[in-house]
C-alpha cells in the first residue's frame, strides 16, 4: 500500500511538472512589457484560485457529513486522481451545498485558464461537472449611475463582463472608489461653455482670454466670461478673407459650419452631473470645471491658448485676476501643425512645475502626431483616439509621442452612435436658451473626445492621490493601461498609440495584501526562526511604492533577511521597499530571527502602497509563535581525560542548543556552568570529581519548557599510559598534540618520527622521553584549554620541531656540519666587518 | 433723335470719361474709409517676441518702427503676455516664406530671444 502511495505521489508530481510547463507559456509573466500590459488587461473578477467540482455518486459527500476525517481520506484519493488529469496541484477546500466540492487551485488563474484545467478535471468519468468557482462581486462594486443616456455611454463601460465594450475606460469599478473630490479642479481649454441642464452646478466661473474681438465674437473678451458665444461661420465668412472663419477652399458648394459646442462636449465627458436620473454621465461627479475659453471663430492663437493655461494652473497673468482655484489637471482638446514653440514649452514647463497635469489631443491627419503642437511638446499627455472595438480611430495621429490611447470614437454617418456621447446645445449659430428642448446629447468623434477621458481619469486618480505629480500621473496611467485588443481591424500597438487604453479603474486603486508564514511554528531558543512574509497585489491596478514593515518582538534577535525584490534594511524594524507589484502578482520577504527566551512571541508585518488601497483590512498580519527550550547536545569535551589525583580545572563542552541557563551536569550533578555560546559551555570541575580513576559522565541539562537532558559524554580518569619504549606505537607527544590539536598533524608526526628514530636509540634520550611522559600531561591540559597557550606553544616548538627534520632527513652528521658552517659564516662575517670598522675609525682619525 | 445725336454725341466720350473718373473716385475714398486693421486676414499675421531682458519695454513707437524697418513690413504692438513675451501683428503678409524671412531677420536683433509665429490652433473634432 506504502509503495504505490509512494508511485502515485511521483506520478502525480511528475504530471505537475508537465503541466506546469504547459500552463506556463499562456501566464502573463511580471518583466516583459508586453507581459505586463497583459496582466492589466484583466481586472479582479476575471481571475479566481478554486473549481467546483461535483461527482456523479455523492454518497462519499454525505458520509463526509457524518464522519469527516473518513471522508476526507476518501476525498483526498479522490483529488489526487483529478490532479494527475489536470496536470496541476489541486487540494481539497471544502464540502459545499448540492453535494458539490471546493477545490482549490495552486494559484490564481485567468477564468480561461481555470476554465481548461476544469475541462480535464471533467475528463473523470466520475465527475458529473467541474467549472471554475469564478468570483463575482456585489453589484454595488460596479457603480453604474441612473442617467438615462449613460446607456449609451459605451466608452466608460468595462472591457470585459458585464459591459464587454472592449473600447471602454472601465469607469463602473473606479466610481466604487471614487467619484471624485470637490478640492480637485478640472481646467477645460476650450471654447468655453454653455449652460446646459446637465452640467449646472459642475463649473466654476472661468475666463475669456481671446483678445481678438473677431474670434472671440463677445464683447466681454478677453474677460471673466468664459461663456460660448458659438463659433459658427457662415459662407460669407468662410470666403472674407478679413474674417477668422476665411477658408479659401470654400467654393460653390461651401455650407455654413454651425457652432461646434465644442468646450461644453468635453465638459460634459469630463464631468457632467452623474447619478442625477438626467442625460448623460460625466467621469468625475465631484470636482469642478473651470472653463477657459481660448478659441473662438477659426480656432484661437498660441498668445491667447498660453495665456489660458498659465491662468488656469494658477500662474499670473498679466492683466488678469489670479486664478484661486488652480486646475491639478488640464485639458487641451485643440492643436495645429508645426514644432512645439518656445511659447508653448515654456508655459508647459512652468505648468508641469506648478504641479499641474497637461493632456493634449494628438491630433485628426491620420499622420504622426511629432508634427502636431502642442501635442509634441515635452512632458505634455497626448492622447490617441480608439474606436468602439479598441483599435485605432481612421483619423487619429499617431506614434512614438503617444503616451495613452482613449475612446475616441468612429462614426460613419451623423450622430453614429459609435461616437462619444456628451452635452450639447441646439443652436447652430448663436446659444439657444438652457431647457429640456435646447439641451441635448450628441455623439462626437475624434481626439478631443479622446482627451478628456484621460483628463476626467485622471481627475479621478488625483482625488484619490492629490500628491501626484504630473511625472507620477503619467507613469501611473500608463502602468495601469490596458493592452490595446487585437483583430479591431485597425490595431493599435505601443508604438503608435502609447502604451495602452486608458484603464480607470486600474489607473486609481490597488489591494496590497500581506500575509506571513512563521517557521517552525514551535521554535526554540537559540534556533532560527524564520518568517516569510508574502506581500501581493489583488489589483485592479499596480500597486506603486509598496513598503513592508516588520518591528520585530522582543525576544527575538535579528539574524538576516532576503527580499524577491527592492530593498530591505534595518535589524529591529525590518522596512523593504518593493517598488511596484504589479496586479496579480507577489514579493517575497524572508526574515530570520533567534528567539532568545521561551514563551510565546508575536511578530506584526504591514504593507503599504502609495496607490489608493481598496482593502485596507488586509494590509497587516500577525503571526504567534511558541518558544520552547531546545534538547541540548555535546559533540565533545575538552579535555577529555585527566590524570587521577589532579587539580581542579576547567571543563570545556562542545556541543549544540546550548542556551544561557544550559547547566553541565558530572554525572548528574550540576556543576558551576557558563554560557559561552549556544556551542560552547564551560564548567568548574573540582580535584574531587577526578580524585579516583575511572570515568565520568557529563550531561548537559536545559531547564523547561521542553528542553531536557543531552545524551552523557564520557570524562576519562586516568594513569598516563607508559611510552612503549622502541616506539611506531603512535603514542602521544602530549604537549605538541595539545598544542597542535592532533596527533596527526604532520609537526606532531615528525616530532614522533625524531621520538622513535633518534631519541629512543639512545640511553639519554630514553631517560628524557620517560622523564616527559611523567609530567607533561598536566602541562599538556592546560595547554590544550587554552588557545593563547596552544599558539605560543606552536611558535615555542617550530625550531625544535626544525631541527628534528633536519637531523631526520639529513642525518645527525649533515645537520651538525650544516649549524657548524652556519656558524662559522657568521662568525666570519662579523669579523670582517669589525675589521672594516676599524680600517674606517683610523681613517677618519688619521684625517 | 437727330437731333439728339447732333448734341449728345461729341460729348459722350467726355461723359464716359467723367463717370469713370467719378466712379475710380468713389472708389478710392471707400477704401480710406476702411481702417488698416481690416485689411484681409490671409494677409495677416501674428507674432509672439520674447526679449531677453524682463523689463525691456517693446511697445514704444521708435522701437515698434526698427522692427517693422527690419521686417520691411508695418508692425503694430498688440499686447503683452504670460511669460514675459509680447505679441505683434504683421498687417501684410504674401506668403509663408515671407513670414520665415521676417522671423529670420528679427531673430538676428541681440535683444530678442526668440520669435515664433503666433498660429492658430483648432478644435480636435472631427467635422
Amino acid at each position: 500500500m506504502k509503495k504505490k502511495w509512494i508511485y502515485f505521489s511521483g506520478f502525480c508530481a511528475l504530471m505537475m511538472v508537465i503541466g506546469w510547463g504547459i500552463f506556463q507559456p499562456s501566464l502573463p509573466q511580471a518583466g516583459g512589457p508586453g507581459d505586463k500590459a497583459q496582466m492589466h488587461s484583466l481586472v479582479a473578477y476575471d481571475y479566481t484560485d478554486q473549481l467546483i467540482v461535483k461527482y456523479r455518486n455523492p454518497s462519499f459527500v454525505r458520509a463526509a457529513v457524518a464522519n469527516n476525517n473518513g471522508a476526507r481520506l476518501m476525498t483526498n484519493e479522490r483529488v489526487n486522481a483529478l490532479c494527475s488529469l489536470a496536470g496541476v496541484e489541486l487540494t481539497h477546500f471544502r464540502f459545499m451545498s448540492g453535494d458539490g466540492h471546493v477545490l482549490k487551485l495552486p494559484r490564481m488563474m485567468t477564468l480561461a485558464e481555470a476554465t481548461a484545467v476544469a475541462r480535464q478535471v471533467a475528463a473523470d468519468p466520475g465527475v458529473e461537472y467541474a467549472e471554475p468557482d469564478a468570483r463575482k462581486f456585489p453589484l454595488t462594486l460596479l457603480i453604474h449611475p441612473n442617467d438615462p443616456l449613460y446607456a449609451n455611454q459605451w466608452h466608460y463601460k468595462t472591457p470585459g463582463a458585464p459591459d464587454n465594450e472592449p473600447g471602454g475606460v472601465n469607469l463602473p469599478p473606479a466610481w466604487y472608489i471614487t467619484t471624485g473630490s470637490a478640492s480637485i479642479v478640472v481646467a477645460v481649454i476650450d471654447t468655453g461653455i454653455v449652460p446646459h441642464e446637465d452640467l449646472a452646478g459642475r463649473t466654476l466661473t472661468g475666463y475669456c482670454f481671446i483678445t481678438d474681438s473677431q474670434v472671440a465674437n463677445n464683447i466681454n473678451c478677453p474677460g471673466a466670461d468664459a461663456s460660448d458665444p458659438g463659433d459658427w461661420c457662415t459662407v460669407a465668412e468662410q470666403k472674407n478673407s478679413s474674417s477668422p472663419c476665411y477658408d479659401p477652399t470654400c467654393g460653390s458648394s461651401c455650407t455654413q459650419i454651425n457652432s461646434s459646442w465644442h468646450g461644453t462636449h468635453v465638459s460634459g465627458t469630463i464631468g457632467a452631473a452623474t447619478d442625477n436620473s438626467l442625460g448623460v454621465a460625466g467621469i468625475n461627479w465631484t470636482s469642478k470645471i473651470l472653463p477657459v475659453r481660448v478659441m473662438g471663430k477659426g480656432g484661437g492663437y498660441d498668445s491667447d491658448i498660453a495665456d489660458g493655461m498659465r491662468w488656469a494652473a494658477g500662474l499670473s497673468v498679466s492683466g488678469v485676476t489670479d486664478n484661486l482655484t488652480p486646475a491639478k489637471v488640464m485639458n487641451l482638446s485643440l492643436g495645429g501643425s508645426g514644432a512645439c514653440g518656445s511659447t508653448f514649452q515654456n508655459a508647459i514647463d512652468a505648468i508641469i512645475a506648478a504641479g499641474t497635469t497637461v493632456v493634449v489631443a494628438a491630433g485628426n491627419s491620420n499622420a504622426n502626431a511629432s508634427g502636431s503642437s502642442p501635442a509634441n511638446c515635452t512632458g505634455v499627455i497626448s492622447v490617441a483616439a480608439t474606436n468602439r472595438a479598441g483599435g485605432r480611430a481612421y483619423y487619429s495621429n499617431y506614434g512614438s509621442i503617444v503616451k495613452i490611447a482613449a475612446p475616441g470614437g468612429a462614426q460613419y454617418s451623423d450622430n453614429d452612435p459609435n461616437g462619444v456621447l456628451s452635452t450639447l446645445n441646439k443652436g447652430t449659430t448663436a446659444p439657444l436658451p438652457s431647457n429640456t428642448t435646447n439641451d441635448i446629447y450628441v455623439y462626437y468623434q475624434g481626439t478631443s473626445m479622446a482627451t478628456p477621458h484621460v483628463t476626467g481619469i485622471i481627475s479621478l486618480l488625483l482625488s484619490v492621490n492629490p500628491t501626484l505629480t504630473p511625472a507620477q500621473v503619467l507613469s501611473r496611467i500608463r502602468s495601469s493601461a490596458r493592452t490595446f485588443p487585437t483583430g479591431t481591424g485597425s490595431n493599435c500597438t505601443t508604438s503608435t498609440c502609447g502604451a495602452g487604453i486608458i484603464d480607470a479603474a486600474a489607473a486609481i486603486a490597488a489591494d496590497a495584501a500581506i500575509a506571513m508564514v512563521g517557521s517552525p511554528t514551535t521554535a526554540t531558543v537559540g534556533n532560527h526562526l524564520t518568517y516569510t512574509i508574502t506581500v501581493s497585489n489583488n489589483g485592479p491596478g499596480p500597486a506603486d511604492a509598496v513598503t513592508m514593515n516588520d518591528t520585530l518582538p522582543s525576544g527575538v534577535a535579528y539574524v538576516s533577511s532576503t527580499h524577491s525584490q527592492g530593498t530591505c534594511s534595518g535589524t529591529s524594524t525590518v522596512t523593504c521597499n518593493l517598488g511596484t507589484i504589479n496586479n496579480g502578482a507577489h514579493a517575497t520577504v524572508t526574515i530570520t530571527v533567534t528567539p532568545t527566551a521561551t514563551g510565546s512571541v508575536s511578530n506584526t508585518a504591514s504593507v503599504a502602497t502609495t496607490i489608493h488601497d481598496t482593502t485596507p483590512g488586509n494590509d497587516s498580519v500577525t503571526v504567534n509563535t511558541t518558544v520552547e527550550n531546545p534538547v541540548p547536545a555535546i559533540h565533545s569535551l575538552s579535555p577529555s581525560r585527566k590524570a587521577p589525583g589532579g587539580a581542579d580545572f576547567t571543563l570545556t563542552v562542545n556541543g549544540s542548543n546550548f542556551i544561557s541557563s544550559s547547566q553541565v551536569q558530572w554525572n548528574g550533578a550540576d556543576r558551576t556552568t557558563t554560557f559561552i555560546s549556544n556551542t560552547q559551555l564551560t564548567a568548574a570541575i573540582t580535584a574531587s570529581d577526578i580524585a579516583v580513576k575511572g570515568t565520568a559522565a557529563v550531561t548537559v541539562f536545559n531547564p523547561p519548557p521542553v528542553g531536557g537532558t543531552s545524551d552523557a559524554s564520557t570524562f576519562t580518569i586516568h594513569t598516563p599510559t607508559p611510552v612503549a619504549i622502541g616506539g611506531g606505537d603512535g603514542g602521544g607527544c602530549f604537549i605538541a598534540t595539545a598544542a597542535f590539536g592532533s596527533p596527526l598533524e604532520k609537526h606532531v608526526q615528525i616530532l614522533r618520527d625524531f621520538r622513535d628514530s633518534v631519541l629512543l636509540n639512545s640511553t639519554a634520550g630514553k631517560a628524557f622521553v620517560q622523564f616527559y611522559y611523567r609530567s607533561s600531561p598536566p602541562i599538556a591540559d592546560k595547554i590544550a584549554a587554552s588557545e593563547g597557550l596552544r599558539l605560543i606553544t606552536r611558535a615555542m616548538l617550530m625550531p625544535v620541531i626544525g631541527v628534528a627534520y633536519l637531523i631526520l632527513y639529513l642525518g645527525m652528521f649533515m645537520t651538525t656540519l650544516l649549524f657548524i658552517s652556519i656558524l662559522l659564516t657568521v662568525i666570519f662575517t662579523i669579523v670582517i666587518w669589525r675589521k672594516k670598522m676599524r680600517k674606517s675609525a683610523l681613517a677618519k682619525a688619521a684625517a | 433723335m437727330r437731333v439728339f445725336s447732333r448734341l449728345l454725341l461729341p460729348w459722350l466720350p467726355g461723359l464716359i470719361f467723367i463717370v469713370s473718373c467719378v466712379a475710380t473716385s468713389n472708389s478710392t475714398a471707400g477704401g480710406n474709409i476702411q481702417p488698416q486693421p481690416q485689411a484681409a486676414r490671409q494677409k495677416m499675421a501674428q507674432l509672439i517676441i520674447k526679449f531677453r531682458k524682463a523689463d525691456f519695454d517693446p511697445s514704444r513707437m521708435t522701437y515698434v518702427q526698427e522692427l517693422s524697418h527690419d521686417a520691411q513690413t508695418q508692425m503694430i504692438y498688440l499686447r503683452p503676455m504670460s511669460g514675459g513675451a509680447h505679441v505683434f501683428r504683421i498687417m501684410d503678409i504674401s506668403d509663408n516664406a515671407q513670414l520665415t524671412t521676417i522671423i529670420r531677420h528679427l531673430s538676428k536683433r541681440p535683444e530678442i530671444l526668440y520669435v515664433e509665429q503666433d498660429s492658430i490652433k483648432q478644435h480636435q473634432k472631427v467635422q
